[in-house]
């Protein structure tokens, strides 16, 4: 916890949607979406190590997160899973139906 | 503490396995020892054996000393992905649910759910919270890539939430569910590399493919640590019963495979006769162990506890081939032509059949197969590789033989190099992993395929590596579950993009798949009872994926002519009964391979199985 330098802290979510593999190796080609996701958050820590914390789910693993979270349970009882990825940001959905770029995930951090 | 002995029996669908596990657990059970044998093969096979109902518990087998137990595959899966969706149930949309549910009917988690059970058995013997066993043994073995998965670290999911260098998320998200009783797999995985305990027992047909088989398969085990290895050879021919010419040639055939095993492998050796009949009931099962167990100097044993009388002859008429040559042909447009079936049971021959015949009938044919490139050039007769080659000999028809190896390795090799400069070693080390998964293999190869069929070169593309209903179900789970799901290919696209050229040919693909006109997928069995069960699972399994069967081959049927003795009148009589009962299990038209002199080498004994296989009417065998 870094409180007492009087950094704001942040915490990213993203939730994912149901796949076979987080790489899509089980596919063609392997899923470029989600590799530049995983660099994405990668990047955003190692820049802002002591205000950002992230955490990813996965609707196979962690569904229990998905159906305790209000914002993320409503969105998939109205739109089905084609909602998915939703990211939240302090509890606060800020993007839906794609991940967000390393710009985007500034932006949220500064915030 | 128990000191309990595991025992772990492998092998293709066909080879005998349940039989040999069976006859061991006999052999045990009579020597004083505490036995129990568990099988996850589809139900009733163990109790075929024993002829007596058993079940999922540990049930008295009728003898001193042995019990057994089934575990059925289907109910372990339900209970296993009940444990983690059930607390979901009510809380998630239905429609959410449905797409976490197909993610657990991929093989890889029906594996995992029975080897789960398996564990839960280990673990209470080593607690000594059941009734203690001296042995038990299982009759399906896990394979390394399950045992891997387990091994994985405790917490690497977790380690790559917290550090967001991945989601977590992965053909083993079932397992991930299952890490909480990390400690449980930390003792099965040992005990599974203790070679004092734990002894893995392959059994195998003497012949190129078993032999090609069991390397793998040993590569495999050792990857995982397991010492203890010994090799079963079975249904080797008497040569006291191969006084025809025809069985005298598989018979010498026979022996230098043989000879090759033996210099192959360096473990423990067993080897079995074949018998004149099924092997069932605890008789047939003493007289199978005393063979594979021999007292000093005994000679081995091939025909049955005589009663004095052959078994009784079935009616021909399930002995008749249909005809499936008009469901080959294409009309207009490129065909696929789809074997599928468990490893070992003559898919590759089949193929090469089929894909002469076509050549014959002036069609332009592809044979791309999966089987090993030596293996696929000696039944062609010529040599084949990673580029199509036209077949001399057989105006029209063309082979290329995918390397899955190579392909998968230059599939995994790609991406590890990306992902190297990018993840941590944990990362890295599951990645790895996901790669290695059997999914992986049957897309590379799923993958050639497609280049070949879009080419529009061929009028027909025979292949003998079909993709299973799961793997189908993923390509299409985009398409049919439309607006609902998005999996792997959706997610590409950013999540909400509709078109895209990989997405549009999938879907061409996956259409032409499930249209009958286009494409035609064909089971290949052993007319024997695990065989049969096996095709029966895959075949509703394919038609979870809107693909219907549309023919069967029965393969190494026995020519009634051979039949001079009563050891092979014998046998045939319970081939013809299974011929029987296939035809009125899976309604669709049964053709007839019959068995051949020796292995299929060379064009002309391939130009006589096709002919054997597309015979236009149907005349019963050797009349």
């Amino acid at each position: 916890m870094t409180q007492t330098t009087g950094a704001k802290l942040v915490s990213i979510e993203v939730y994912d949607p149901p796949m076979c593999c987080a790489t899509g190796v089980c596919g063609p080609e392997p899923d470029t979406e989600l590799l530049a996701i995983r660099d994405a958050l990668l990047q955003l820590e190692h820049e802002l190590p002591d205000t950002v914390t992230v955490a990813r789910y996965n609707l196979n693993n962690d569904g229990d997160k998905y159906a305790q979270n209000p914002e993320v349970l409503n969105r998939l009882r109205e739109h089905g899973v084609d909602i998915l990825p939703v990211t939240l940001v302090n509890g606060a959905p800020v993007k839906e139906r794609s991940y967000p770029t390393l710009d985007e995930l500034r932006v949220y951090a500064a915030r | 503490m128990t000191t309990t002995q595991y025992l772990f029996f492998s092998g293709k669908g066909g080879v005998g396995k349940t039989t040999m596990a069976c006859a061991t657990a006999v052999h045990h059970a009579r020597q004083g020892k505490a036995v129990l044998i568990v099988t996850t093969d589809p139900a009733s096979n163990l109790a075929d054996v024993f002829e007596q109902p058993i079940g999922h518990k540990v049930t008295p087998l009728g003898m001193d000393n042995l019990w057994g137990m089934e575990i059925e595959p289907d109910k372990a899966t339900e209970e296993f992905r009940e444990r983690a969706l059930g607390p979901l149930r009510g809380v998630l949309p239905e429609n959410v649910l449905a797409v976490m549910e197909e993610q657990f009917n991929s093989p890889c988690t029906t594996e995992i759910a029975a080897f789960d059970r398996f564990v839960d058995l280990m673990i209470q013997e080593e607690r000594g919270d059941s009734p203690a066993f001296d042995v038990i043994i299982f009759d399906t073995a896990p394979t390394g890539h399950t045992i891997r998965l387990l091994e994985l670290p405790v917490d690497w999911s977790k380690h790559i939430e917290e550090s967001a260098q991945g989601s977590g998320n992965t053909c083993i998200g079932p397992v991930a569910n299952l890490q909480q009783q990390k400690a449980k797999y930390d003792t099965a995985t040992a005990l599974l590399a203790n070679p004092d305990r734990t002894t893995f027992i392959f059994v195998t047909h003497a012949d190129l493919t078993g032999l090609y088989e069991t390397k793998r398969a040993s590569g495999e085990l050792a990857s995982i640590g397991v010492r203890s290895v010994e090799l079963i050879v079975n249904g080797l021919l008497p040569e006291e019963v191969c006084g025809h010419p025809f069985f005298r040639q598989r018979y010498e055939a026979q022996q230098r495979c043989l000879e090759r095993i033996v210099e192959t492998f360096s473990w423990t050796q067993r080897r079995m006769y074949l018998r004149d009949r099924e092997i069932k009931g605890l008789d047939g099962l003493a007289h199978v162990a005393a063979d594979l167990y021999p007292r000093a100097g005994a000679a081995p044993q091939f025909t049955l506890e005589d009663d004095g009388e052959e078994a009784a002859p079935e009616p021909e008429a399930g002995a008749v081939s249909d005809p499936i040559a008009p469901l080959l042909q294409p009309e207009g447009r490129t065909k696929a032509v789809f074997f599928t079936g468990k490893g070992g049971v003559g898919k590759t021959v089949v193929s090469c059949a089929a894909a002469f015949h076509l050549a014959e009938q002036g069609y332009n044919t592809l044979l791309l197969t999966t089987d090993p490139a030596a293996h696929i050039g000696a039944v062609l007769g010529q040599e084949v590789g990673a580029v199509p080659v036209p077949v001399e000999g057989a105006p029209g028809l063309s082979a290329v033989s995918i390397d899955q190896e190579e392909a998968t390795e230059a599939y995994r090799a790609r991406i590890l190099a990306d992902a190297r400069t990018k993840y941590a070693p944990d990362m890295l080390k599951a990645l790895e992993e996901e790669l290695n998964s059997p999914c992986t293999e049957e897309m590379a190869a799923f993958d050639r395929f497609m280049e070949y069929l879009e080419s529009e070169a061929y009028d027909v593309i025979v292949i003998d590596t079909a993709p299973t209903g799961h793997t189908l179900r993923l390509l299409e789970l985009p398409f049919s579950y439309n607006d609902q799901a998005m999996l792997l290919f959706n997610s590409r696209q950013g999540g909400g993009a509709n078109a895209s050229p990989e997405k549009d040919r999938l879907a061409r693909i996956v259409e032409q798949l499930k249209d009958p006109q286009r494409a035609v997928f064909a089971f290949v069995v052993y007319p024997e009872s695990t065989p049969i069960e096996e095709a029966a699972r895959a075949m509703a399994d394919l038609e979870k994926a809107g693909i219907r069967a549309q023919f069967v081959v029965a393969n190494q049927v026995i020519g009634a002519e051979y039949c001079t003795n009563a050891f092979f009148r014998s046998r045939r009589a319970m081939q013809v009964k299974h011929l029987r009962r296939m035809k009125e299990r899976f309604r669709a038209p049964v053709a007839i391979l019959p068995l051949l002199a020796g292995e299929v080498a060379g064009l002309d004994a391939v130009r006589e199985a096709a002919e054997a296989l597309t015979a236009p009417a149907a005349t019963p065998q050797g009349a």
